[in-house]
């Protein structure tokens, strides 16, 4: 008889419920402009695309998250020099066929952001790691705007362009398919997507360090007592998420036209995606950025583009209210998480 | 970070005794200029009376901040929204409401009207605190800092983009609205800005009261002891959600109230200064004052408006192009740099690391042929 | 130091159960604290005392059982409100106010005394001045009666360890509880620290206070416990005075490993408790 597994099946089933609910609201909404499946399919479709970055940036957040406890608010960051990055080491003049000189540029910009995620461990993290909650979560939000500023800085306030994976030119490919209409570059940021869950798996479960950090996260004065270096993992957790949340950037990047200040909204999205996974699992972030990604999308098709931002807050809100612990965590207790003392 | 402790209300009372003489001395010499002396001139053109004002409403807003950050121990990330709530209700009660809402027109010209909007713009901000907080801030975690940071936003795109409604438009773009009237009580005009000056430090200086008021009071016992050990608190039978909710309302209440003195300041309201930059800026003036330290925050706020205000003008070789968010990677420095070293606020730490300093003069001085054992501090 | 056998229940404890995961932490613990009592909560490391602490003051959901308190049932009240009731606890780990004064500690304590809201605070009415005296001065008395006045107005992270184990006792009682739960009070504290703790405890006794304490001193159980409960491996395995409880064989075997019969030498170690026992019953 175990009242809180009850208590717990009761909260997940009203939570789906919320979004059945605001299933029909769509439909409703959708009925008035008209959309038959064919529209629900594209919007659908185009969401999905969405939610496979923000299942991306998701990731790096319960990464770092899981091993450090740290809600990294320069997540966004990491997106936007991504991107940027890339942009840049593109237009350098190469004798190199396109291809592979996009692919040296991507490679190129994933090393440096991931260089500059450990700098920004080293140098903000690390020295601080003694301090609270509170003043780590505003160090995360400082460095995160000095990134921003610093990319205005070297990239200038106009968006830049970026050539398409399939094509190498500035147009992408388009397939038609039953009247539904799909990107080429949607299959790459989908098969980047799966990809990255892979790996990330396969790097968590099946790799010493991996394992080591997962340790970390589960019982951090263990860990060290078997020899496990918290400083270390916490590198490399940041490391690891801002590779990912570059890789995010880079495979968008055909498709929003990067600038510097792309990672604000990017990251703020990821981070809902990844409340809404459950900030525990990479597999739940997954979860949460493709459904953030199908929900917004659809609800901004039936209302007005424009207010496509203030649907994923109110996502946020909702779970916060019905599921703070999103689809795949646990309800901690006040006793399990007043640890600071 | 370290929260004042041992408070004594006598001290807490010269001290504000004390600022109130000083401001009201500056303001005078400022009004009358003895001798063709006023501060532009004495600070080069960087502090003006303007620059004074706009120290005092930011003043209100933190001292709201503080109780938030520095003693419920929440992150606001959207406070900016809050203060252009104030302002915004204020432009549109003022402004819009007679063809919104039909309010007559003996009313809007009333004396009294923008003083009951003021009011109107507190309670609903409050009430919009409390609404958002009651469910987050029952959570454990900082969940606040990113509900904050998303309702800002939502808040902001509200302001910037052209709302309409049955035709007329209620918030207006980037241009903001025009012609908030000045405050006056009866026939007397609270214009020009000496006299404005007085009013917004009379209200800072109440604010300042009023914060320093709570902390030393069973409500400030309870939200120190919150911030110290929430777990403890509780078992203590401080229900620790309704505090925290309420101390958001009441700094979401004084956000606002300073939104509307800036409206009627400024008389006119762009949606610029309520964005993400915007409440960053607070932070960054928290964090710099001390971000439990109440008089830390007019302390905080003249930093960083002079900071800004000496980038701006002196430092524009350097930043040429983009309208003036480069401040930003300022403030992000700073922030990281404050929050490392000096967390409990630059005056705190200064007075921390000056007394150890002194300290370890002393004690070399005690005994100077003897050996440091390596005391380190 | 009798039983207070005819006094009603206070605090009753019905089959409670608390799992976490795939561990039973509590299985089905039921005993009553009488009115008056001193009740021993022993076990050896992981039983689940604090587990059952934390259970009572529903820092941790119930999964089963119920537990009522004067009569009322707690289920369902978050743990301020369960102080309001009258349930106050220390706990293992310390967690004093480290920011705040000693003095302040305790006033923190005597919050559920105290009516004034942020208004009156903010505008310093009368009634809310006055109430910051009568704390200023009751709060005070407190520490008197734990002995650390003297450091009243010393940040409490200043405090040495044994003092920081009385400031939370005194900020408990200040808290005017009809059952105090202490979790393991004596831990870290000198012998002559804990014979003082020892007056103290037997003192609250004899004003009325009703006492649960978690503790694995047992010189202090022995001494002080009118009644002990035992738990091992979340189970409540003997309920009795401390000399009926130290006899039981069941208890021994739960501290000594299930195979202390065949051990020789603890045979020997015990056969002179065994009949000291058998000659206190005789």
């Amino acid at each position: 008889m175990n009242r809180s597994s009850h208590q717990n099946t009761y909260q997940f089933l009203r939570y789906i419920l919320i979004f059945l609910i605001l299933g029909v609201l769509v439909v409703y909404l959708g009925s008035r402009k008209n959309f038959g499946p064919l529209q629900y399919a594209q919007l659908s479709l185009d969401g999905l695309r969405g939610g496979a970055i923000y299942a991306l940036i998701a990731m790096g957040f319960v990464i770092v998250f899981n091993v450090t406890g740290i809600i990294n608010f320069a997540q966004g960051a990491f997106v936007t020099l991504g991107a940027m990055f890339t942009v840049t080491f593109y237009n350098l003049n190469s004798p190199l066929p396109k291809g592979l000189h996009l692919l040296l540029s991507v490679i190129a910009a994933i090393l440096v952001t991931t260089c500059i995620g450990v700098l920004v461990e080293r140098l903000t993290i690390h020295p601080a790691r003694k301090s609270s909650s509170l003043t780590l979560i505003i160090i995360t939000v400082g460095v995160f705007i000095t990134i921003q500023g610093l990319s205005l800085l070297a990239w200038g306030a106009e968006a830049h362009v970026f050539p398409s994976f399939t094509t190498l030119e500035m147009s992408d490919r388009v397939y038609r398919w039953l009247g539904i209409v799909i990107k080429a570059q949607s299959f790459w940021i989908w098969g980047t997507m799966l990809l990255v869950l892979v790996c990330i798996a396969y790097f968590f479960n099946f790799t010493l360090l991996g394992r080591a950090m997962r340790a970390c996260a589960v019982n951090r004065l263990g860990a060290r007592l078997v020899g496990i270096s918290p400083g270390r993992m916490s590198l490399a957790s940041f490391g690891i998420a801002a590779a990912v949340g570059a890789i995010g950037g880079i495979v968008v990047a055909p498709i929003v036209r990067p600038s510097y200040d792309m990672g604000l909204s990017l990251g703020l999205k990821g981070f809902v995606a990844a409340i809404m996974g459950g900030l525990v699992s990479t597999p739940g972030a997954v979860l949460g950025g493709l459904l953030l990604g199908f929900l917004e999308n659809v609800a901004a098709g039936v209302t007005k583009a424009g207010l496509k931002d203030i649907f994923a807050f109110i996502l946020l809100i909702l779970t916060l209210l019905f599921r703070p612990q999103g689809l795949l965590g646990v309800r901690k207790t006040a006793i399990e998480t007043d640890g600071a003392h | 970070m370290s929260v004042e402790s041992g408070l004594n209300s006598k001290r807490n009372a010269i001290g504000w005794l004390v600022m109130a003489v000083v401001i009201a001395l500056l303001g005078w010499v400022e009004t009358v200029q003895p001798m063709g002396v006023d501060f532009a001139d004495l600070t080069n053109g960087i502090v003006t009376m303007d620059t004074m004002v706009r120290v005092a409403i930011l003043t209100i807003v933190l001292v709201g901040l503080n109780l938030l950050m520095g003693y419920a121990g929440q992150v606001s990330l959207g406070h900016a929204a809050l203060y252009g709530l104030g302002a915004y209700a204020t432009s549109i009660l003022c402004v819009r409401s007679g063809d919104l809402l039909g309010v007559p027109a003996w009313v809007l010209s009333s004396w009294w009207w923008p003083w009951l909007v003021m009011i109107i713009g507190m309670a609903f901000a409050g009430a919009l605190a409390y609404l958002v907080g009651r469910p987050i801030l029952r959570l454990q975690g900082h969940y606040l800092a990113m509900a904050t940071l998303g309702l800002g936003i939502m808040i902001y795109i509200l302001f910037r983009e052209n709302l309409g409604f049955q035709g007329q438009h209620i918030t207006g773009t980037f241009d903001g609205i025009p012609g908030i009237p000045r405050l006056r009580v009866g026939n007397f005009e609270i214009w020009p800005i000496s006299r404005y000056y007085f009013f917004a430090w009379i209200a800072a200086l109440g604010a300042i009261a009023f914060g320093l008021n709570v902390i030393n009071s069973r409500t400030g016992r309870a939200l120190r002891a919150i911030h110290d050990s929430e777990v403890a608190a509780q078992a203590m039978g401080v229900d620790v959600a309704s505090y925290k909710v309420r101390i958001f309302a009441v700094s979401a209440i004084l956000a606002s109230a300073a939104g509307s003195i800036y409206a009627h300041f400024q008389t006119t309201v762009s949606p610029a200064p309520f964005s993400f930059v915007g409440s960053l800026e607070l932070v960054v003036m928290a964090a710099v004052g001390g971000l439990s330290s109440i008089w830390g925050a007019p302390f905080g706020v003249a930093v960083i408006l002079i900071i800004k205000e000496i980038l701006r003008s002196r430092l524009r070789v350097v930043f040429s192009g983009a309208s003036g968010e480069h401040e930003v990677i300022f403030y992000g420095i700073l922030l990281v740099l404050i929050m490392i070293f000096m967390p409990e606020g630059v005056t705190v730490g200064a007075v921390r690391r000056w007394r150890l300093w002194q300290r370890r003069k002393r004690e070399q001085a005690l005994s100077p042929a003897q050996p440091q054992a390596g005391v380190r501090t | 130091m009798t039983a207070k056998q005819d006094s009603p229940a206070l605090l009753s404890i019905k089959d409670v159960q608390k799992v976490f995961g795939g561990l039973m932490a509590l299985n089905r613990v039921t005993f009553d604290v009488r009115s008056g009592e001193i009740i021993a909560l022993i076990g050896p490391n992981g039983a689940g005392k604090t587990t059952l602490f934390n259970v009572i003051t529903n820092f941790h959901p119930l999964d089963g059982g119920e537990i009522i308190f004067a009569g009322k049932p707690l289920n369902g009240l978050r743990p301020d409100q369960i102080a309001q009731q009258g349930i106050v606890r220390t706990f293992q780990n310390l967690r004093i106010f480290q920011n705040m004064t000693v003095l302040e500690n305790v006033m923190v304590g005597m919050h559920l005394q105290g009516a004034s809201g942020i208004v009156s605070a903010a505008l310093r009415l009368p009634a809310a001045r006055e109430e910051e005296k009568r704390f200023h001065d009751i709060a005070y008395q407190y520490l008197e009666m734990v002995g650390i006045e003297s450091r009243a107005h010393d940040l409490a992270s200043s405090l040495p360890f044994g003092q920081q184990r009385l400031l939370e006792i005194g900020r408990a009682l200040a808290a005017n509880p009809r059952l105090l739960l202490l979790d393991e009070p004596a831990a870290g504290l000198t012998r002559a620290e804990t014979e003082a703790l020892d007056e103290l405890i037997c003192s609250l006794r004899d004003q009325g206070l009703t006492i649960l304490l978690v503790e694995h001193d047992m010189e202090l159980v022995m001494n002080i416990a009118d009644r002990v409960v035992v738990l091992h491996y979340g189970t409540r395995i003997a309920t009795g005075t401390p000399e009926e409880v130290q006899a039981n064989p069941d208890v021994i075997g739960a501290y000594l490993g299930a195979d202390w019969q065949q051990d020789k030498w603890l045979e020997w170690m015990l056969e002179d408790s065994n009949s000291n026992a058998e000659k206190a019953d005789a």
